[in-house]
């Protein structure tokens, strides 16, 4: 599972890209900062909600109407001002049409966005760009983060397929979420992350943590033969715009808060 | 407060308008340790009065689970969290 050309590039030197800075995307920059994280690339382009409050604990009330962006890095240099961590604004979506840039120069990427557009692509983009991916979801009381590897198997298509049905997706707009749950997942999540800077990588681990029932659990993530991004005879070669079409119930920006 | 401010967890079943009505009923105070700035935030977003003092510090269950002490000063700070939330849910009415 773990690619044996894999060396880890050392905290401290690291540059990790952070994918959304909502739910999990707040308390993860936190704990990366307070680690020491050399470079912290922060891709977001939504404004504050009040709804968003009680889980993007970056921000304040009287944040609410300004961008998560400037508003979230400022608060991170304010908290962590002994941090050796230098935060990069980058004020856009991963898209496909700017997925690769995005990841030049980049040694691990974080994601945990509110959407499975942005999920799917960011698996896929990591796998063809080879890059090692902590991705992370919460919803109600649950929340999940895996770990893939640089080599992409088993990958993030090997747990979900594809986007899911409008109607078979719970989103946290619709189904709840609670604050420290998913800050739970955020560390999972930076556990992983910290644990790919500085080895021993945990490729192919997936944690899940229940907060109703307290319970978490760390397994290992099952390949599946006919993966279509990683199996034998892969059919996701390249990053074709149609494929991340989001259903059409959970677009828009802050009405779509999923999985953050 | 308004209601937008607390909506997301409201929707959650074991929550709604009384579980929200509860959680804001009484004062609660965090656990002392590199977790705390992480509890306090949570508690006050999800509507907690939280008390200036903190509680001395228990053994974290999922401690074990976590490599890195910024990584766990973050699950133990949100755990705490979350524990004080779950009992004020379940107690007895």
């Amino acid at each position: 599972m773990n690619a044996p050309s894999y060396q880890p590039p050392g905290i401290s030197q690291a540059c990790v890209l952070v994918v959304g800075l909502g739910g999990l995307g707040c308390p993860t920059a936190m704990a990366l900062s307070d680690a020491g994280v050399g470079e912290l690339r922060i891709a977001e382009d939504d404004c504050i909600d009040e709804s968003n409050l009680h889980r993007q604990i970056l921000y304040r009330p009287e944040d609410v109407g300004r961008d998560k962006l400037s508003v979230g890095i400022e608060a991170l240099r304010r908290l962590y001002p002994r941090s050796l961590s230098e935060h990069r604004p980058i004020a856009s979506r991963f898209l496909p049409d700017n997925a690769l840039e995005l990841l030049r120069g980049v040694d691990l990427v974080v994601e945990g966005s509110d959407n499975f557009a942005t999920k799917f692509l960011v698996a896929d983009a990591c796998r063809l760009a080879r890059l090692p991916v902590v991705q992370g979801a919460a919803v109600r009381w649950q929340t999940t983060a895996y770990c893939i590897g640089p080599q992409g198997r088993p990958c993030y298509r090997c747990l979900f397929e594809d986007l899911p049905d409008a109607s078979a997706a719970p989103n946290c707009a619709e189904a709840g979420v609670m604050g420290p749950v998913v800050g739970m997942g955020a560390a999972l999540m930076v556990d992983f992350a910290l644990s790919v800077l500085a080895g021993p990588a945990p490729f192919g681990n997936l944690a899940r943590y229940d907060g109703w029932r307290d319970q978490l659990r760390i397994t290992a993530i099952g390949a599946r033969a006919d993966c279509a991004l990683c199996g034998a005879a892969p059919s996701i070669v390249e990053l074709s715009e149609s494929r991340y079409l989001e259903p059409v119930s959970c677009q828009g920006s802050n009405a779509c808060a999923k999985d953050s | 407060m308004t209601y937008q401010r607390f909506e997301r967890q409201q929707r959650l079943r074991e929550v709604g308008k009384a579980g929200q009505l509860r959680l804001a009923s009484e004062s609660v105070t965090c656990q002392s340790g590199s977790g705390e700035p992480y509890a306090r935030a949570y508690l006050q977003g999800a509507g907690l009065p939280v008390s200036a003092g903190s509680r001395e510090q228990a053994s974290f269950a999922h401690a074990s689970a976590f490599q890195h002490p910024a990584a766990l000063a973050l699950a133990a700070g949100a755990h705490d969290a979350v524990t004080l939330i779950v009992a004020r849910l379940r107690a007895p009415k």
